[in-house]
């Protein structure tokens, strides 16, 4: 398959006809990052506009090629991003500026080209879910200089204590990137920021020859893709996370933060793509309130 | 009525349907100086829990009534226009804080809540919510909410959308809805679809928001730049080398030089006690010692000018001078104002002196002269007043109005002369350049314009709607956002241009959430 358009059309036959489509016959065929078009970056504004079939592991290897890094620590999902964004939000929700997307009826639509805007209800978003209303066609992502950064550890012995270090990290604002995972003995919790940000965070700073210092991070268990975003201040939440096994990943500029795990429920199956209106009414049932918990909770 | 609101607290008197006929948008200013009569509702209710507002919903349904959301009515851009038969609901009554989670840094506070009554009641408990419009004392939070508003310190605290973790509310089924981040089945996404729906989608009842620890100390600084370039290009950079400021405003020119001279200043950085995201600083409210408003400046200006000595003479040629910009603008000219920064950071003394000092060294690189603390002091004093003074233009036959936009750091020094140029025979235009981000910053426009009273080409009000006509047909063909803070309504309709995929899927949420079309109509360019 040549492109998410095409994929919108096998997507949409297959929910009409009612006949199930793994997601491993789904597969679109992606340029090299290296490709011309592929990946451009706006250095005035640091942001890179990619080709949403490329995965984040395409684009941070790119980028890094270029001097630049994703806000984002490795191992890089693998996932195309256009996929990826429906089961981690997180990725639209932090690290995307705009997009220009493909609803599920095949129109196009697009999102105001500006770092923040108040022309209505985030289009951005519609991405995001089990269900989207559209898909990623390409994307602007937020980057930095490689030049500009540097990154710093801070270990801690509890994942509470760690919950901390990271709330706190996110709160002063001051870095551009947090990630935290279990080491070996405790929490890892690695920074990425310009130096007086990272020592201020009290991290220790690492150099490029020092790889030991993010090897919690090299393991298949830190390859993620599903995202659960949690209130950044929350250290109950987070030091939970961390329990269960999962990295947590903030980008303070953004105060954006959450738990990510590799777990899928239905690691086969296709995204339910089913034409907008069918995804309009799923998410108006998801909207209302009589869900059980959430009643005891609204009381 | 229908039993099911007959309990509700309502009222069908004029007087009350006529407070809330319509926000603060300008061009409804200029109707009532113009004798032009608002259109009121029929019935204002006053819900006083979520369960009202539901019961609200569902007889407009039965009754086939338009609702218009109604908060405290500070909107600028009319976002509350109701028609003849339409019911409003005031929310007005919702203003309970209804849990403040220390441990989770977070509050869950009600619609109707004014949001300076909410940051002292967080200041008084060690925290902010760090979201500071200079309409606090006179917006509420659901409002904020539905329109992504931002605050004078959201560089450093984000936008509203960037602190909203929960959002209850009423759809136009009449069915309570709810959306939450770390809610398994809605998520971020539809928090963001719901924040910023003005009053389209669902009534905003409710919504939970993350708070921080109040800094205990800020360092301000003001400093002036030789090219208005020159101190976008430091803005940018103090942003990109993740220096956080909490406040980081660039005044164009003309807004500079009407503020009035500064001197160049070498006393040492100074750290106060204090933060700069507290509800109230020393005089900052809408009360308080008088600052200077753009009419005032002009009217010193003109006197400086040794044209007229008599105060009330000065007072009637700024009014005509506003009517006629061409003119106006060619004096303002004379003005060789240098653009000033204002700059605040908070945290913790010893990490401030250390970070305003390398704050200070990169603006200086970038050519800035440095003002000391002085502006900035002075900023924060004041940093309220403005918006509460707006009305002596209005009184001399003139008007003003504002305009935010947002686009990238390579555009904004185009699209800020590409808006002036536009509009230099229609208004005095000004321009600050504030909620500033890696990505782009707000340019925020201010129109000061006149005009005849009565109809015709040359009236105040065709003036008016020609200056937004021009100004926004600017933004649109530079690519900037329409919006960054104030939301859509009314006034920026003629901006929204929606592509067919854009239509679509926000016509398709429309249609689910409110399949009656009775939630605000004739907002986010849905039609009516």
């Amino acid at each position: 398959m040549a492109d998410v358009v095409a994929a919108v059309e096998a997507l949409r036959v297959a929910a009409v006809s009612a006949v199930p489509l793994s997601a491993s016959r789904l597969h679109i065929t992606a340029p090299r990052a290296a490709a011309a078009g592929a990946i451009v970056v706006d250095a005035d504004n640091l942001l890179a506009d990619v080709d949403a079939r490329l995965s984040l592991a395409a684009i941070g290897h790119r980028l890094a090629s270029l001097g630049y890094a994703i806000p984002f620590f490795r191992p890089w999902p693998t996932v195309p991003l256009w996929r990826l964004a429906m089961t981690m939000p997180y990725v639209v929700d932090a690290l995307a500026q705009r997009a220009t997307l493909l609803t599920v009826d095949g129109d196009a639509a697009d999102t105001p080209a500006a770092p923040r805007h108040a022309a209505g209800p985030s289009l951005l978003h519609s991405v995001c879910g089990p269900q989207p209303l559209a898909l990623l066609k390409r994307v602007h992502l937020r980057v930095s200089r490689r030049d500009d950064g540097v990154v710093g550890v801070i270990d801690a012995d509890s994942a509470a204590a760690a919950a901390v270090v990271v709330r706190d990290v996110v709160a002063a604002g001051r870095v551009v990137a947090v990630d935290a995972i279990a080491a070996v003995a405790g929490i890892r919790v690695a920074v990425f920021g310009s130096e007086g940000a990272v020592s201020a965070a009290g991290a220790r700073v690492v150099d490029a020859a020092d790889a030991a210092a993010l090897r919690p991070w090299i393991n298949a268990g830190a390859r993620v893709r599903r995202s659960r975003s949690l209130s950044p201040g929350d250290a109950t939440a987070i030091a939970a996370a961390l329990r269960a096994g999962q990295r947590v990943s903030a980008m303070p500029a953004m105060q954006r933060l959450a738990a990510l795990s590799s777990s899928s429920s239905s690691p086969t199956s296709a995204p339910a793509v089913v034409g907008v209106d069918a995804a309009c009414r799923a998410i108006a049932d998801a909207l209302i309130i009589s869900r059980p918990h959430l009643t005891a909770e609204a009381s | 009525m229908l039993d099911l609101v007959r309990a509700i607290p309502s009222s069908n008197d004029p007087i009350d349907c006529r407070m809330v006929a319509h926000d603060l948008w300008p061009r409804r200013l200029l109707e009532r100086r113009e004798e032009i009569a608002p259109t009121s509702p029929s019935r204002v209710f006053w819900p006083r829990h979520e369960d009202d507002v539901a019961a609200i919903v569902q007889a407009a349904r039965v009754e086939r009534r338009a609702i218009v959301p109604f908060g405290a009515g500070s909107g600028v851009c009319g976002g509350v226009t109701p028609g003849t038969l339409s019911w409003v609901v005031d929310l007005k009554r919702l203003d309970r804080i209804l849990e403040l989670n220390s441990e989770r840094r977070t509050v869950d506070v009600e619609a109707g809540i004014i949001g300076d009554r909410l940051e002292e009641y967080l200041n008084s408990r060690g925290f902010t919510l760090g979201h500071f419009p200079s309409s606090i004392y006179c917006s509420t939070v659901g409002g904020w909410v539905a329109t992504r508003s931002a605050g004078q310190l959201s560089s450093r605290y984000g936008k509203i959308e960037d602190m909203t973790v929960a959002v209850w509310g009423v759809d136009g089924r009449g069915k309570r809805v709810f959306a939450a981040i770390d809610d398994d089945a809605t998520g971020p996404g539809l928090v963001q679809l719901l924040v910023g729906s003005e009053g389209a989608l669902a009534i905003i009842t409710r919504v939970r928001l993350r708070v921080l620890p109040l800094p205990s100390h800020r360092l301000v600084r003001g400093a002036y730049f030789s090219t208005l370039n020159a101190g976008l290009q430091a803005m940018r950079a103090l942003m990109h080398a993740g220096h956080a400021p909490s406040v980081l405003r660039l005044y164009d020119p003309l807004d500079s030089a009407l503020a009035g001279t500064a001197s160049s200043s070498s006393e040492p950085l100074r750290v106060h006690a204090g933060a700069l995201s507290r509800a109230r600083n020393e005089d900052s409210g809408p009360e308080g010692s008088e600052e200077p408003t753009l009419f005032d400046s002009l009217v010193r200006r003109v006197e400086a000018l040794a044209v007229f000595s008599r105060p009330r003479a000065t007072r009637a040629v700024v009014g005509e001078l506003l009517g006629r910009p061409g003119i106006a603008n060619s004096l303002l000219d004379r003005f060789d104002g240098k653009p000033r920064l204002v700059l605040g950071i908070e945290g913790d003394p010893d990490d401030l002196a250390a970070r305003g000092a390398s704050i200070v060294e990169l603006i200086k690189a970038h050519g800035a002269t440095d003002l000391g603390d002085a502006p900035g002091e002075k900023w924060l004093r004041h940093r309220h007043r403005v918006s509460y003074r707006m009305s002596k233009a209005f009184a001399v036959g003139g008007w003003v109005d504002t305009c935010e936009v947002a686009c990238g750091w390579g555009d904004v020094e185009t699209l800020y002369k590409a808006v002036r140029e536009a509009l230099r025979d229609v208004a005095i235009v000004l321009c600050h350049f504030s909620h500033a981000y890696a990505d782009g910053c707000s340019l925020y426009f201010t129109f000061a314009g006149g005009g005849t009273s009565g109809p015709g080409h040359r009236s105040a009000l065709a003036r008016y709607d020609l200056c937004w006509e021009r100004a926004l047909t600017t933004i649109r063909r530079h690519g900037a956002a329409i919006a960054h803070h104030h939301g859509v309504g009314r006034s920026k309709l003629r901006g929204v241009r929606h592509s067919e995929g854009n239509l679509a899927l926000l016509s398709g949420l429309k249609r689910v959430l409110d399949p009656d079309r009775i939630l605000n109509p004739g907002v986010l360019g849905l039609g009516n």
